[in-house]
């Protein structure tokens, strides 16, 4: 609409009146974001290359190896379009459950941690790199074409040498990607070795040490163990949730605490509110159709609160 | 929690379960690992939220503008620069800013979304919109989503950074225009134009017979002795020209995206005109009627008088309360999306409980049912009503609906589907516009002076066929030697093309068609019945209509009837 000379083909003698455009200092730090976003992407991808050909060794030894490699790759590819992270998981687990033999008995030790922190890593890499991705508005192809005329070291033309501004910040942003993948590393060293602490507490056997599970629950060993685990784990679950929910009602807003003052009341009064609400509704609406009915002047049955059904 | 975390403890679970009960220690160890891992980072989760959020301080600036109140200009670029700052400490990753704009404005360069990807002390983003039609605008604050690296948990939260500012509706500023009517040679004061009445002006108006009483050092001595009787000269009235602009603003003129209404074409044609008149010395008035009534404001000159006009034009421009309209889904819906973007916490099914009921039975309904509840809640504590009302608005269709209006109003969007729905506006309408007008325009000229002009910007096109109504007013104004000028805005017209029936023919072009016959056929009888009375008319929003109304100001300057071999409209 704006009505502009200039849009509407108009005589020049009515020129509209505007403001000198804004400055266009918009776009370094919209481009600094963009490069932070499109680097840590970037980085994430190298980890999934990476973690995708080591992590393959897992299927290594079974019947169908290189047909579950091919698929294993096939859904790091996918991670380009969607999250896959369940299906990693899943892939391997059910590969675990038919390739894995059953109650050894022998204390693996500390020999698992690294197709397990492999594995995590992956799924790590893949759930990062969809997030930065939903974030950034960045084609994959034009990321990647950016990061490495960026990370050249060539200064871009009509630059001089001496400024080293935004390839030195790339760097300094590529190594904080870095230093985030390490100590995502280190935490899942940390729940290893957490986890392997926690199956240790109810170590497994047939037989456990002066324990018979079946005779003293009807349990066998695996159910008792399964059992036991469980409790623990959930204890420890219910205790940070309660902490959790705990600071989580004492940090309610004023607005917060009003409409759960407000839907509580009506939750335990809802059904004697209902029933009130819907019969005056339909009392209006019966009056409505009377008054229509006597204004159009019918003399057909009209409907009163007597007979109306 | 997300979709994502979800899958991931139930596969996780999953495996932990059989991999202890089939004594598969690396696929319990995996699955536990994963477990933890989840705990763990729902953990550091939690605490980063909780320590950071209260720290959070934003800082928004418009055009280096960071106060609560503000002016502002249609149709201009207005940088907005945004600063996220932590009071202590740093801000980690991922944290999303998402500034909650108005319809009225638009983003033109760079993103109004800013994201947090690497702990930092702060960020700042820029970009720039445009406001695209005067009155109100209302920047509450932005929308803060926390969220992990990995996308397994977020938490959306409203940091309020309240900004309210006034659009002042965009003029043309007309350089050496005289369009169609020949300037006189003479250059009169400024601010004061001839008027072809008898007066104590400085130009001869006409002689006649001396009357006793006549100031004798009026009387033509050379005339009286030529014609052997006394002569008295009479002068002209010098006066100003006062410009007095009705401006419609009923319902029909605001639907529309913000720059597409009528009223803002209306806004542009009076804001562009008042800057001319001003310029000219000449004083300014409006009147603004729409269906709260009318409000006069006196006519003024000067600078002052000029942004008086805008402020004045710019508030009358900020929409009052809808319409009612019956419930859809998409007034829902659409209701439901500003409560998530602008109160993110009344959401929260943990705090905004839904009741259990057993109907309705079908899925849908029952996700509709709970939708409608949960907005409910919302609306309930919004505005403050008790637990009854909102058990009210579960199901009372109207009176949700009004509510739903009132917040999608307040959070500035358009009138326009589905808060408005436009088909079927109504014949009573226009006739309700007629009255009002008709009432302003008799009551602007009872209390006149000397040679006005009024500008009638209204949308007389619905209610063409009845223009009989406004006559009587028209008829009184011109009688009483004020000029009438009827600018009648439409953003739809389109004049039929010659070779029209060659066009492709499909529904919409035919209903396009028959659109553009039925208009034009209305504005010609607006216009000649207008014209037969002695008033200018233009069937336009945009440099006709100015170029009518200076033309027609001018001639009243000069204190002619009308330009020399020129049309009235």
């Amino acid at each position: 609409m704006t009505g502009t000379s200039a849009q509407n083909g108009g005589p020049a003698a009515i020129a509209p009146s505007r403001q000198a455009p804004a400055s266009q200092d918009v776009t370094f730090h919209h481009r600094h974001i963009t490069t932070a976003t499109d680097i840590h992407r970037f980085l994430y991808m190298l980890v999934i290359v990476i973690g995708g050909i080591l992590a393959s060794v897992l299927f290594a030894g079974s019947e169908f190896s290189s047909s579950l490699k091919l698929i294993f790759l096939a859904l790091l590819v996918l991670t380009l379009k969607r999250w896959t992270g369940a299906l990693l998981l899943a892939m391997v687990q059910v590969h675990l459950f038919l390739s894995e033999p059953r109650l050894t008995g022998v204390f693996s030790g500390l020999t698992n941690v690294v197709p397990v922190v492999l594995l995590m890593t992956l799924i790590m890499a893949v759930s990062r790199f969809r997030t930065l991705t939903s974030l950034s508005e960045t084609s994959i192809p034009a990321m990647v074409l950016a990061i490495l005329r960026g990370t050249s070291g060539s200064a871009p033309p009509g630059m001089p040498l001496a400024n080293t501004g935004p390839s030195a910040r790339n760097t300094g942003i590529f190594d904080t990607g870095i230093r985030q993948v390490l100590l995502a590393l280190l935490l899942f060293c940390g729940c290893f070795l957490a986890a392997r602490a926690v199956l240790f507490l109810v170590p497994e056997g047939t037989t456990l040490t002066g324990l018979n599970t079946i005779a003293e629950y009807r349990l066998r060993p695996g159910g008792y163990r399964l059992l036991v685990l469980g409790l623990l784990l959930f204890a420890g679950y219910l205790l940070t949730w309660l902490l959790i929910n705990e600071g989580f009602w004492r940090r309610l807003s004023k607005g917060q605490a009003g409409i759960y003052l407000r839907s509580t009341m009506t939750h335990w009064l809802s059904p004697d509110l209902r029933s009130i609400i819907l019969r005056r509704l339909r009392a209006k609406r019966r009056k409505s159709v009377t008054v229509k009915n006597v204004v159009s002047g019918t003399t057909d049955d009209i409907p009163t609160a007597d007979n109306f059904s | 929690m997300t979709q994502r975390t979800r899958w991931l403890i139930l596969l996780a679970v999953l495996g932990f379960g059989l991999g202890i009960l089939r004594g598969q220690s690396m696929l319990a160890l995996l699955s536990l690992s994963v477990l933890l891992w989840i705990y763990v980072e729902w953990l550091l989760f939690y605490w980063r939220v909780w320590r950071e959020c209260p720290e959070l301080k934003i800082v928004r600036r418009l055009n280096g503008n960071a106060g609560e109140q503000g002016y502002l200009w249609s149709g201009r670029r207005i940088s907005v620069q945004v600063e996220v700052t932590a009071a202590r400490g740093t801000l980690g990753p991922l944290v999303t800013f998402r500034d909650c704009l108005e319809e009225n404005l638009r983003v033109v360069d760079g993103p109004s979304v800013g994201v947090l990807v690497q702990r930092s002390a702060g960020q700042t983003w820029n970009y720039t919109v445009e406001a695209l039609g005067a009155g109100d605008v209302f920047l509450p604050g932005f929308h803060v989503t926390f969220q992990d690296h990995q996308g397994f948990f977020n938490a959306e939260r409203f940091v309020a950074v309240p900004q309210r500012f006034r659009v002042l509706p965009q003029y043309a500023v007309a350089g050496d225009i005289q369009p169609r009517v020949k300037r006189m040679n003479s250059l009169p004061q400024h601010g004061i134009h001839r008027m072809q009445r008898a007066g104590m002006g400085s130009e001869l108006l006409e002689l006649r017979e001396y009357v006793p009483g006549d100031p004798p050092k009026s009387i033509a001595w050379k005339v009286s002795a030529r014609r052997g009787s006394l002569m008295t000269r009479q002068y002209e009235s010098e006066v100003p020209v006062r410009l007095v602009l009705f401006i419609d603003g009923s319902i029909g003129t605001r639907l529309g995206g913000f720059g597409r209404r009528l009223l803002d074409q209306m806004n542009f044609v009076a804001a562009s005109v008042t800057r001319t008149a001003i310029s000219a010395g000449d004083p300014v008035g409006l009147v603004l009627f729409d269906e709260r009534g009318t409000s006069r404001i006196p006519a003024s000159g000067g600078e002052r008088g000029f942004y008086n006009v805008l402020k004045n034009l710019a508030e009358f421009s900020t929409n009052p309360a809808p319409p009612g309209q019956r419930l859809t889904q998409e007034l829902v819906l659409s209701a439901i999306r500003i409560c998530h973007q602008r109160y993110p916490e009344l959401m929260d099914p943990r705090i905004n409980r839904v009741p259990f009921s057993l109907f309705p039975l079908s899925p849908w309904e029952r996700r509709r049912h709970y939708q409608r509840s949960l907005l409910a809640g919302a609306l309930a504590e919004i505005y403050q009503l008790p637990p009854q009302q909102m058990t009210n608005l579960i199901y009372d269709d109207s009176r949700m609906a009004w509510y739903a209006q009132s917040m999608l109003n307040e959070a500035g969007l358009a009138w326009m589907s589905p808060m408005i729905q436009t088909r079927n506006r109504g014949f009573h309408d226009g006739m309700a516009t007629m009255q009002l007008l008709s009432k302003a325009l008799t009551d602007c000229v009872s209390v006149a002076r000397d040679n006005e002009v009024y500008v009638i910007l209204a949308n007389l096109l619905e209610c063409a066929t009845n223009i009989a109504h406004l006559m009587p007013a028209v008829r009184m104004a011109l009688a009483r030697h004020h000029r009438v000028i009827v600018v009648c805005p439409t953003p739809t017209f389109r004049r039929p093309q010659p070779d029209s029936f060659r066009q492709e023919v499909t529904a919409e072009n035919l209903l396009k068609q028959a659109e553009d016959i039925r208009l034009a056929e209305l504005s010609l009888r607006l216009r000649r019945t207008l014209c037969r009375a002695g008033a200018a008319v233009s069937i336009s929003g945009e440099q006709q209509a100015i170029r009518m109304i200076l033309s027609e100001t001018q001639l009243a300057r000069t204190g002619r009837v009308s330009a020399a071999g020129a049309a009235r409209s």
